[in-house]
């Protein structure tokens, strides 16, 4: 099955899709040697990145336990910040397969996986797109996540070699091409302005489920 | 530090809760009859989402300003995206760019 999502996608966009991997896994380690540093069990942090496998959420649910918070309301942060992953999985519903294979389909949905997905011209490519990327996350999160927290931070930080600034790239360089369509560019700035104005103020996560309301500009 | 289980039950309400949320959007979308005008509004809802999460992340750390170095970085990343770069190109500049001006000491 990964030799026909791997021979359907061009050598740049398999390129793109394992430097990304690998940005995910370093953010990981990362995610990992912290978790430790706040005084959680190693293996915490490593079944977190298992059964949750979304990155800012777990970063979230780890860092208010930490601060002393609930951890059930570190869970609902957590929820929150996820609660985009019900519109994308209504875009990529045909991408995350039938029966079974959806059930795994539907697991490795995340930002990334989504982007590169949706990118992808023919509905092949995007199918190979988005579980190529999803599954390179599924792995290499936990790994990483287990790598940081038995090692400690072995890797530079993500900010000091400039990760940070590589998953907006990425989702940037991939959304931008979808603006050729008027209505499109539209409706994604003016959800955009939304989001961006009201994250000095609402919980993380809210923004940007607030930048649904840009699709009710336009409506023709 | 709570005790194990209580953590331990938070995150099987984070992790099963997240879950449901990707799997209720997929099946919901599979079993809506759209019209084109329909699927077309839920691509652009993938899309706003993903714009919006991009510049949140670009320009936001939680609540507050991510700072110059990052903003670069993803600046320049978008410019040479637009130019059709190979994305290899675009990932690898973006962190080089903010990495280089954190060196330089921009924050």
């Amino acid at each position: 099955m990964l030799r026909t999502y791997l021979s359907a996608l061009d050598s740049e966009t398999k390129k793109a899709i394992f430097l990304v991997c690998i940005a995910v896994g370093i953010v990981g380690v990362s995610y990992g040697s912290l978790a430790i540093v706040y005084g959680f069990p190693l293996w915490l942090p490593v079944l977190a990145s298992f059964i949750v496998l979304a990155g800012a959420s777990e970063f979230m649910f780890i860092g208010i336990i930490a601060s002393g918070g609930n951890p059930f309301a570190a869970a609902m942060a957590g929820l929150l910040v996820n609660a985009r992953h019900i519109p994308f999985g209504v875009a990529v519903r045909e991408l995350v397969g039938s029966r079974l294979t959806s059930l795994l389909g539907c697991h490795i949905m995340n930002d990334e996986s989504v982007v590169f997905g949706l990118a992808q011209r023919t509905p092949e490519k995007q199918q190979a797109a988005y579980w190529l990327c999803g599954l390179g996350v599924a792995v290499i999160w936990p790994a990483g996540t287990l790598l940081g927290a038995a090692v400690g931070s072995l890797v530079p930080s993500p900010e000091l070699i400039g990760l940070d600034a590589v998953f907006p790239a990425i989702l940037l360089a991939l959304v931008i091409p979808a603006f050729k369509n008027r209505t499109t560019r539209i409706r994604a700035s003016a959800g955009a302005v939304i989001s961006l104005a009201a994250t000095p103020f609402a919980p993380v996560g809210l923004p940007v489920l607030l930048s649904m309301l840009g699709l009710l500009t336009r409506r023709k | 530090m709570p005790g194990t289980w209580t953590i331990l039950a938070a995150l099987a309400v984070l992790g099963a809760g997240t879950y449901l949320m990707r799997f209720s959007g997929a099946k919901l979308g599979s079993r809506l009859v759209l019209s084109e005008r329909a699927g077309k509004m839920l691509n652009d809802a993938a899309t706003t989402l993903l714009f919006s999460v991009a510049l949140a992340t670009t320009f936001f750390e939680a609540e507050h300003f991510a700072g110059m170095a990052r903003v670069a970085g993803v600046g320049v990343a978008v410019l040479l995206a637009w130019r059709k770069v190979p994305l290899i190109i675009v990932i690898l500049a973006a962190a080089a760019v903010t990495a280089l001006l954190r060196f330089l000491g921009v924050p």
